[in-house]
């Protein structure tokens, strides 16, 4: 096999799994996701008040 | 996207402690939150995510509680495990005031939670209900966090959770989590500063505050000590 093949070959199954963890990705976040704006939005950062 | 604060150990408007009866020293609870994370973790770090509710919150919750024992409180009590939420109002049928109701019916619930739940044998009919949650649900670890983390999340987005300033009042979440609705009620907690709060509530309940809130307490060592890795 030649050179130009093996790269097109790797660079096809780079982009394939590149895909597939966006797609994952993506789809973890919407089952995180439901319809109250409230909960989707809410942000809580934890301060610590320790010197 | 509602940012929302909380401060641990609590220095102002009065300066929070501990109690020594609790944990004699931060080294003791810091041991013994390490032991807790180390079976738990996974699941905290898993339904902060779902819940929205900070991992650091729920665990500190459950150190106060329980200790970290799922099987706290005994096999007679409807508070049984964990995080010690009330199962005779967490779900079942014909009460649209039950928690796991209310967070189907309001649309809250993600979808991971419902799955979650599903897998635990609790599904949801059109109005919300569920089946009764049972002893075995309370004991369950798992499960107790998940429901312990809905709770939680309904109790920071009441329109008293949270001053104008986006400063979490979780001296209210903790006086009627603990206190339970009537005494929170009765004794306009979700009008009060926390001065205020101090003086109208029970020891048991202002001891869970210092506890929770207090220098050296679950929170403190939760946010600063690095043990929830």
């Amino acid at each position: 096999m030649d050179k130009s093949k093996v790269t097109k070959i790797a660079i096809t199954l780079i982009a394939l799994g590149g895909l597939g963890y966006i797609g994952y990705y993506l789809y973890n976040k919407s089952r995180l996701k439901s319809n109250d704006p409230q909960k989707n939005d809410r942000k809580i950062d934890l301060i610590s008040t320790t010197k | 996207m509602a940012t929302l604060k909380l401060s641990a150990p609590v220095v102002a408007p009065v300066t929070l402690v501990s109690p020594i009866a609790w944990y004699s020293t931060r080294k003791a609870l810091k041991d013994r939150m390490i032991e807790v994370w180390a079976k738990y973790g996974k699941w905290f770090k898993y339904y902060a995510e779902t819940s929205r509710v900070p991992a650091e919150i729920l665990f500190a919750f459950t150190m106060v509680e329980s200790d970290g024992n799922p099987l706290a409180g005994g096999s007679t009590s409807p508070t049984q495990g964990l995080m010690q939420w009330n199962r005779t109002f967490a779900g079942g049928t014909g009460n649209p005031g039950f928690a796991l109701t209310k967070e189907f019916t309001k649309g809250r619930l993600t979808q991971a939670e419902k799955d979650k739940l599903a897998s635990f044998g609790i599904k949801f009919d059109a109005a919300g209900n569920t089946r009764a949650i049972t002893q075995a649900d309370l004991q369950n670890p798992e499960l107790n966090i998940l429901i312990g983390s809905i709770i939680l999340g309904q109790y920071i987005d009441k329109p008293w959770g949270a001053d104008a300033d986006g400063n979490i009042r979780m001296d209210r979440v903790i006086a009627l989590y603990n206190w339970g609705l009537k005494g929170f009620n009765n004794n306009n907690i979700a009008t009060k500063t926390l001065p205020q709060i101090l003086t109208s509530i029970p020891s048991t309940t202002k001891t869970y505050i210092q506890k929770m809130l207090g220098k050296n307490g679950a929170l403190d060592v939760a946010i600063n000590d690095k043990i929830m890795s």
